[in-house]
Formats: C-alpha cells, sequence, structure tokens
C-alpha cells in the first residue's frame, strides 16, 4: 500500500471515527508495528486516549495485534490492516446495496451488512436478541452464511498474517529434530514447505460448505456433518438442497471482504462479456459464474483450484425465460433462393451450425454473389447503422416471427418438450462456445465434452487480459486514440525504438513523439539506451521504449486511490464550507423533522449539499471497481 | 583488333564496360542512349554514367561529387544542365528528406525511396491512411456482423404472452433477482467460419476502386494490425480471419465504449470523468499545497454539472 492509499484511510477514518482513531492508524501505517509505549511516543498522544482509539478498531479488525508466543507477558504489537480497512470503509456502500439487490425478499439482510459494518464481528446469539425480529434476522443471517458472505471469526484472526504465519513455520520448525547430517537451511527450507501446507489450511479454514451452520434441529454443532450434504450444497446454488442449515448461534460472525471481491469480479465479467458478445450470452456466462460461486472464496492468494462448471448445470439454473436460440444467427444462405419457410424450419430445427455452414460455403457462385451483395452494403454503411441494425435485426426476426407461426407451431406440434429441451442444451453450448472462441477475451475455458461440456475460466489469464483492456481504455481517454495505439504495439512487440513503432503505426515519426514522451511521463512507458559503441553519443544510441504492466499499473491505481481521496477531501470541504447548516442538521429536533425546521433557503443549500455528496460518494465506489480489477482481482 | 573494335564502340558510347565479379564485360547501349551521352560534354558524361549506375535507388549530390572528383559548381552546373534536357531527375527520399538525389528521368523511383504505397511526395500520407482504414474497418464489421437478412436459429418465443413478458419484464413472473435482459443480440455461432480473410480484404480494396494504387497483401497486412491495435478488429481462427470488436466504430475503437451505462457519444469512465483524471497539475495536488481538492476549481464546475 502506498502513502496515498493510506492518505485515503485515513480521512475516511477521521471523518467517519474522529480524529483520534485517525491519528492512531497514521501512527502505524507510518511506523510500522508498534507497541503501545512507542504508539504514545510517536502519535504524541496520551496512552490512555490511545487505548481508547484501540478498542474499536481492534474490534473491527482495522488494527491487529500480536503477542510473541515464547513472551507470553510481553505488551502486545499493534499493526494496522490498510486492507481491510479499505475494504470496509471504500465498499461498505457497494456492499450494502448488492445484498439489497441479492436478497431482495430479505429485508433483513442489508441491516446485518449495515451492523456488521459498524460493529465489525457479533455473536450470532447476541445480534438474534438485540434484532427487532429474530426470525427475519436469523433467516439474513443464514442466508448471508450460505452464499458465504459472511464467516465466522475465530480468535486468530485478530492477529495479522504473518505472525501467524511466523509462528506454524517456529512450530514446524521445532517438529523437525536438529541433525549433524542435515545443514540448517535445508531443515528450514522442510519446515518452509510443511508450513505453507499447514497455512493453506489455516487460510482455508472458512471455506467449508457449511462454515457457520448447524442443522435446524440443532443435534450437531458445527458439525462437518454429512458430506453429501455438503456437495450437494456445493453443485446448487439454490438453498434447496441445504435449507435445513440454519446459522449456529455460538458462532462469532464477520463480514467476508474476500467473498465479496470475487461477486465483484463477477459483475465485471458478466458485464463485459455484454458488451463484447451480447446481452443473452452474458446472461449465459452469469449463471455459470453463479454455478461457481460456491467454490470460489477469494481472488488472490487462491489456494483451491478454479472450479469446473459443466454445461447441464448451467442449463439446469438457467432463467426458463431466456430465449437462447433467436440470438444466434444462422448460418447465411443462398441469396438467389429466397428465404423460404422450408429454409427456417430447418434451421429453427436442431440442425447442426457446423455441417450447415460447410455445405454453404460448397458452392462457389452463391459465394460470389454473396461477396457482391456485400461490397454494395459495405460502401452504402456507416457503422453507426450498424448498431441500429442489430436491434432492428433482433426486433424485424421476432416480428417476422409471427409468419413463421404457421411451420414453427406445427414444429411445436410435433415435438415433444424433450425436443424442445435438446434445442435449448444445444443452443446453451452455442453460446458458450461464444464465451470460449473469443480470442481477446477468453471469458471461458472447455476442458472436456462431458456432461454437456466441462467448462472452467483461466482467471489469471482473463484477467490480465482485462486489465490490459481497461488500461489501454484509460490511457485512451486520457491521452487519446493515437496513444492508445502505440502503448498496444510497444505491449505487443516487447522493446521496440521509435522509428519501428512509426512504421507499424502508419504514423509520421515527429506525431508520435509527444505522445511517446506523454505515456512516459504518466509512467506507462519505459524507455531504454543501447548505445551502439563505447561513447555514449546521443546520436549512437538506440532508445528502445518498452511497458512493464505491473508498474504501469501499480501507479494508474495510485492515480485512482489519489482521485478517491480528492473526492472525499471534497466531500469533508463541502460539508465544512456550510457550518452554520451542518451543525443544524446535526441537532436532534431538526433530525426528526427536517421539512418543517429548516427555511426554504436552506433547504436548498442542504439539496445542493446532498447533491454533490453523492455525486462524490457515487464517483469512489465507480472508482474502487478500477481498483478492483488492477489490485483485488487476482 | 577485337580490343580495338571495342575501344571505338566504347569511344562511341555504344559498348559500355561493366566489372561482374572479377571479370570485365561488355554491355552493348542503345542508340538513343549512346547519342545522348554524346551530346554532352565530358564532364556531364562522367555525372550521368553515375546517375545511370545507381538505377532507382538514386544517388545523392555529394556522392556525385565525391566521386567524380569535379568541383561542386562543376557538378552543379552538369546537374542542371541535365535536368534541363530531361536526362535526369531530382526525387525526395523518404530515408533522408534534406538530401538532394537525382535519379535518370525515366526511371521510377524505389519503394526503398517512395517509402512504398504510403507515402505521397515523400510524406507519409495520413489522410489517405485513415480513410483506407476505415473502409477496410467497414468491410470487415459488415462481414462479421450479422445483417438484417440474417435469421435466428430459433425464432423468439412464438405466443404473444410469453414473448412480451420475457422482452420487457421477465423479472415480473419469475424470480426477482434475475435482472431484466433486454434480447437485442444477434450473433454468428463460434463455428462461423466466413469471417474475412486476408486475402478477402485484399480483394475487396483492389476491386472497390477507392484507390488507383497497387496495394500488396502486406500493405493490407500493415492496414489490418493498425486497426488491431486500435482495438477495432481482432484475429480469429489463429490469425487466419478478423471480426470487428463488438461496438468498434470508424471513429473510435470498441475500447472507448465507456462504462456501460454511458450509452451516450462520448465515452467517459469513473476515472476520466473526474477532472483529476484530466489534470495536468496532478502532481502538485495535494491537501495543504499550492493546489488542493479542497479548492479546486474545476471541482466546482463538475460539481455544477
Ligand atoms: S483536485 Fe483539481 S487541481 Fe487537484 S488534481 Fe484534481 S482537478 Fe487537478
Amino acid at each position: 500500500m502506498s502513502q496515498f492509499d493510506d492518505a485515503l484511510l485515513v480521512l475516511l477514518l477521521r471523518d467517519i471515527y474522529g480524529p483520534l482513531v485517525a491519528t492512531v492508524v497514521d501512527t502505524l501505517l507510518k511506523e510500522g508495528r508498534l507497541t503501545l509505549p512507542l504508539l504514545a511516543r510517536y502519535s504524541s498522544l496520551p496512552s490512555s486516549a490511545i487505548q481508547r482509539a484501540l478498542i474499536p478498531l481492534i474490534q473491527l479488525r482495522f488494527v491487529l495485534y500480536w503477542v510473541p508466543d515464547d513472551r507470553p507477558d510481553s505488551s502486545p504489537y499493534y499493526v494496522a490492516a490498510p486492507d481491510r480497512i479499505y475494504a470496509a470503509l471504500v465498499r461498505a456502500g457497494s456492499f450494502v446495496s448488492y445484498v439489497e439487490d441479492r436478497f431482495p425478499d430479505l429485508p433483513a439482510a442489508p441491516t446485518v451488512v449495515k451492523n456488521l459494518l459498524l460493529y465489525g464481528h457479533i455473536r450470532a446469539s447476541d445480534y438474534l436478541a438485540a434484532a427487532a425480529d429474530a426470525d427475519q434476522a436469523r433467516d439474513a443471517l443464514t442466508a448471508l452464511l450460505k452464499c458465504k458472505l459472511l464467516t465466522t471469526l475465530s480468535r486468530a484472526e485478530f492477529s495479522p498474517d504473518e505472525d501467524r504465519y511466523r509462528a506454524v513455520f517456529k512450530q514446524k520448525l521445532a517438529l523437525i529434530p536438529r541433525k549433524t547430517t542435515v545443514s540448517e537451511t535445508k531443515r528450514e527450507q522442510a519446515a518452509e514447505a510443511d508450513a505453507q501446507q499447514e497455512w493453506i489450511k489455516v487460510m482455508s479454514v472458512h471455506d467449508f460448505p457449511n462454515d457457520g451452520l448447524v442443522l435446524s434441529d440443532k443435534k450437531t454443532k458445527k458439525s462437518s456433518s454429512s458430506k453429501k450434504r455438503s456437495r450437494d450444497y456445493a453443485l446448487s446454488s439454490s438453498s434447496s438442497t441445504a435449507d435445513n442449515m440454519v446459522v449456529d448461534e455460538s458462532a462469532i460472525l464477520t463480514l467476508n471482504h474476500d467473498k465479496f471481491v470475487v461477486l465483484m469480479r463477477s459483475q465485471v465479467l458478466a458485464a463485459l462479456a455484454r458488451r463484447r458478445i451480447g446481452s443473452v450470452t452474458a446472461a449465459v456466462y452469469e449463471q455459470a459464474l453463479e454455478c461457481m460461486e460456491p467454490k470460489l472464496f477469494r481472488c488472490r492468494n487462491s489456494t483451491t483450484a478454479t472450479p469446473v462448471v459443466t454445461g447441464l448445470e448451467i442449463l439446469k439454473h438457467l432463467d426458463p425465460h431466456l430465449d437462447l436460440g433467436s440470438s444466434i444467427a444462422a448460418p447465411r444462405r443462398k441469396r438467389s433462393s429466397s428465404k423460404s419457410s422450408k429454409s427456417s424450419k430447418r434451421t429453427s430445427s436442431s440442425v447442426d451450425s457446423e455441417s450447415e455452414s460447410e455445405s454453404d460455403s460448397g458452392s462457389g457462385s452463391s459465394d460470389s454473389e454473396r461477396s457482391r451483395k456485400r461490397r454494395r452494403r459495405s460502401r452504402s454503411r456507416s457503422s453507426s447503422h450498424r448498431k441500429k441494425r442489430r436491434k432492428t435485426a433482433a426486433s424485424s426476426s421476432s416480428s417476422s416471427s409471427g409468419s413463421e407461426s404457421d411451420d414453427g407451431s406445427g414444429d411445436g406440434d410435433g415435438s415433444e418438450d424433450d425436443k424442445v429441451k435438446s434445442s435449448r442444451f444445444e443452443h446453451l453450448g452455442m453460446h458458450l462456445a461464444l464465451l470460449c472462441h473469443n480470442p481477446a477475451l477468453p471469458f471461458l475455458k472447455k476442458l472436456s465434452s462431458r456432461g454437456g461440456g466441462e467448462y472452467t475460466i483461466d482467471f489469471e489469464v482473463l484477467m490480465g487480459a482485462i486489465q490490459a483492456l481497461e488500461y489501454d481504455q484509460l490511457i485512451a481517454r486520457k491521452q487519446g486514440a493515437v496513444a492508445c495505439r502505440l502503448l498496444r504495439i510497444i505491449r505487443s512487440k516487447g522493446r521496440i525504438d521509435e522509428k519501428q513503432i512509426a512504421q507499424i503505426a502508419l504514423l509520421p515519426v515527429k506525431d508520435i513523439r509527444a505522445h511517446l514522451t506523454a505515456l512516459h511521463e504518466c509512467g506507462s512507458l519505459d524507455l531504454q539506451e543501447v548505445p551502439k559503441g563505447t561513447d555514449r553519443a546521443p546520436s549512437r544510441t538506440y532508445y528502445l521504449w518498452f511497458h512493464k504492466p505491473a508498474s504501469a499499473y501499480a501507479l494508474m491505481t495510485q492515480q485512482i486511490v489519489r482521485t478517491m481521496t480528492r473526492c472525499y477531501a471534497r466531500v469533508v470541504e463541502e460539508r465544512k464550507k456550510r457550518p452554520g447548516i451542518m451543525s443544524k442538521l446535526a441537532r436532534e429536533d431538526v433530525k426528526r423533522d427536517e421539512e418543517g425546521m429548516l427555511t426554504a433557503a436552506e433547504k436548498e443549500e442542504v439539496k445542493r449539499l446532498r447533491a454533490a455528496e453523492e455525486k462524490m460518494l457515487a464517483q469512489i465506489s465507480r472508482l474502487d471497481r478500477l481498483v478492483v480489477i488492477f489490485r483485488d482481482c487476482i | 583488333m577485337q580490343v580495338d573494335t571495342n575501344g571505338f564502340h566504347c569511344f562511341k558510347g555504344l559498348v559500355k564496360m561493366l566489372r561482374q565479379g572479377d571479370d570485365l564485360c561488355y554491355q552493348a547501349v542503345k542508340k538513343e542512349d549512346a547519342e545522348k551521352v554524346q551530346s554532352m560534354t565530358k564532364d556531364e558524361a562522367m555525372v550521368y554514367s553515375y546517375i545511370e549506375a545507381s538505377g532507382s535507388e538514386g544517388i545523392w549530390t555529394k556522392t556525385i561529387k565525391a566521386k567524380t572528383n569535379l568541383h561542386q559548381s562543376v557538378v552543379q552546373r552538369c546537374l542542371k544542365n541535365l535536368e534541363g534536357k530531361r536526362y535526369i531527375k531530382n526525387i525526395k527520399s523518404v530515408k533522408y528528406p534534406t538530401r538532394k538525389i537525382y535519379m535518370l528521368y525515366n526511371l521510377q523511383p524505389s519503394i526503398d525511396v517512395t517509402g512504398g504505397p504510403w507515402f505521397t511526395d515523400s510524406e507519409l500520407d495520413t489522410e489517405f491512411i485513415s480513410s483506407l482504414l476505415s473502409i477496410v474497418f467497414r468491410f470487415i464489421a459488415s462481414e462479421s456482423l450479422p445483417s438484417e437478412d440474417d435469421k435466428p436459429i430459433a425464432p423468439p418465443p412464438k405466443h404473444r404472452k410469453r414473448k412480451s413478458s420475457s422482452k420487457k419484464s421477465s423479472s415480473s413472473s419469475s424470480s426477482s433477482k434475475e435482472k431484466q435482459v433486454s434480447y437485442d443480440q444477434l450473433s454468428f455461432p463460434a463455428s462461423y467460419s466466413k469471417y474475412p480473410s486476408l486475402s478477402d480484404i485484399h480483394d475487396f480494396v483492389q476491386n472497390s476502386g477507392i484507390t488507383t494504387v497497387d496495394l500488396a497483401l502486406s500493405d493490407i497486412k500493415a492496414l489490418v494490425d493498425v486497426l488491431i491495435y486500435d482495438g477495432k478488429i481482432e484475429t480469429i481462427d489463429d490469425g487466419m480471419s478478423y471480426r470487428v470488436v463488438l461496438g468498434a466504430t470508424a471513429e473510435n475503437g470498441a475500447d472507448l465504449g465507456g462504462d456501460e451505462d454511458g450509452s451516450g457519444g462520448v465515452a467517459w469512465d469513473a476515472y476520466t470523468e473526474v477532472p483529476c483524471g484530466h489534470c495536468s497539475i496532478v502532481d502538485l495536488c495535494k491537501t495543504g499545497g499550492p493546489v488542493s481538492a479542497e479548492e479546486c476549481v474545476y471541482f466546482d464546475e463538475w460539481l455544477i454539472q
């Protein structure tokens, strides 16, 4: 985390929790781990005040603590957890609204999330006792646990991961006896390997399906219960088979930000599929992602293999009203023979599209005619027409369905349910194939044809491609399309000099120089000098441009976070500019009756303030989407 | 005897001596050419011979001077005379735009000199290129997207009721978790095999009569590559054919599509629409600095929008 990320966190903390808390975290972020006395010294705050600030911070796990095992009575170290602070503060709004969207029939669910954002962690029984409607709250907790947006929390998780890993390592090292024949480094390596294995187990402790859930009859408590059930649950994203599981009241619960990032990533992926392929395919993709969801626990440091989803599974859960067939174009037929009803009948029944397209290409005459026709078309067509045409194509085909309904219904009469199903399955396969055969963005990867096709996602490749794409978009908008073209050339060629770039880009050298310098300035390009001789004369030196994605993305993320900081700073400032109105708004009686207590001018002022706030906060959460892509996705 | 004859012919300029490897050989010279040379002064003939030898590459005046050992002014005068008689011409080289280069009047400059079809008068013809780019793009677009003639493999649901329900508000009947999907997609199946290949595009450009310049396959490849770098098209079938990237326009790459909801003309995204995304003093800007978000005028404007 860079300093600028920290600035955002401190700003948020100051605004939400006050200056004391912000100073404590700021000191910890700047100085690293500190004991209480040191923290007091560096922050020049009295210890008692710091202790007061640390209580909520630890409760929220914004600050973690560590007591060395070997010196259990020494004073603990405190460490700030910037990732968690970021997730909890910046993503709070998106988290709540996501839960609102996802569980529309569970009004208590967003409340649970809000409370957990406020308190950090809660014992389930305490929450249920305090909740207005215990049954609703129970349902909400259960549902959130099932989809893993909630997890259980153990005491150990109040300590930093690094220290916990160190402890595991020490333990493992102690288990391996010291021998004269084995060198100390070998021993450490062996311990390291053991520790890593153990660590994976520690990290995935919340990953099993029934984490925090018990059978509703309360006979078995947090049992690893019948394996069959857990597998069933993993298969079905709906809660039907896991119905009799409810929240374990003794469990301590907290929000699972890792899982939320997974869900955000899925949204990004689906949105991209919608843009690059189409809405129907995107809906299929969304379903595929949803089927995988129970087995996707986190984006970064994922220890489990990417899950596999089958075509049949997707079909089972797919919205039955989603019309798959009408969004796939039939192979082009001979233009000379008017599109007879026969042909549409043939295509609408399940004809293998591949064999058909082959037979079509066989006839040369129709081909040439087609190309002539195309040529005519292509001249008259502008791209804006094209978009429109795609729409009209869909609507015209829907309107023409009336005329086709004769043979269509005839078809329907003869066919049983099976036939419909099989053609639906075939259409689904076509959408999945579209997702697989997308060389620039391989949304899916087909593994085999078992179970109606086994699919998985190579997240590393896909997210890498998406990062590059997003980055290019930002560059294109910031620096123009030419800069983006140059950047892509450099990316694909590795290291390349100005003249060659100009040649490939079909642009004059003098035109691209300014763009290259601008790209250099914003950190997306680097320059390497390769002297031709021993003297490093500029005229006898190659200048090779290259692009380092990792550092470029990091810089971009930094810029984005800085922008978030500025937006938030402005929100704070906007409030500060209106001290009168703010203090009035803070009054209890005004809170109760804003309408009646404020003058018209004040109302106007409040409206303006709220609009600004809203705009900025919405912007921050949209910027966060970019941070997800560049920093948190893989 | 033979030598004598040759000597005579050489003198007459009808045969010229060439060196091929280690051997000397002779080549007959056309009579008109020979007469041309005959009419020149000795210096002119010498200059002419070097220019002639340079072929379609042309020769730099400095090189002529060095090779002939003549004085600058003499060379200049010879060149002027020869140019006046239309025996030689001055050409511009793409590689060395500042040099004065001469070649025989009746020769076409080589690609090295002219820079190929993209150059007009040794300048990169950006307008020509961009018009070709957009034409090629439109061709690929028309080839790789279904048109109004293309039917879906299965018509949309037949029953009016179902159709309307699925078209407008599928969520009303089914569980409300589902999002509303507008069904405006029509894609070729993944097995579609008629995306245009490089030679298809080449044929199209050649037959379209857009340009009289002869474009080689490699020139078309260069154009197509630029379109790929612009994010407007992509390769498919292991680079054998091309298709348009959905949402791309001739003016803008698909990648400029912006955020989902930003369907308007100008593309924006969360970062670049905040003033800081475009700000040139971004590095100076921090709380308490010379400029800061708290006092930023750009923000003032943006907030009013
Ligand atoms: S806040 Fe204003 S001055 Fe600062 S970077 Fe943003 S636009 Fe520029």
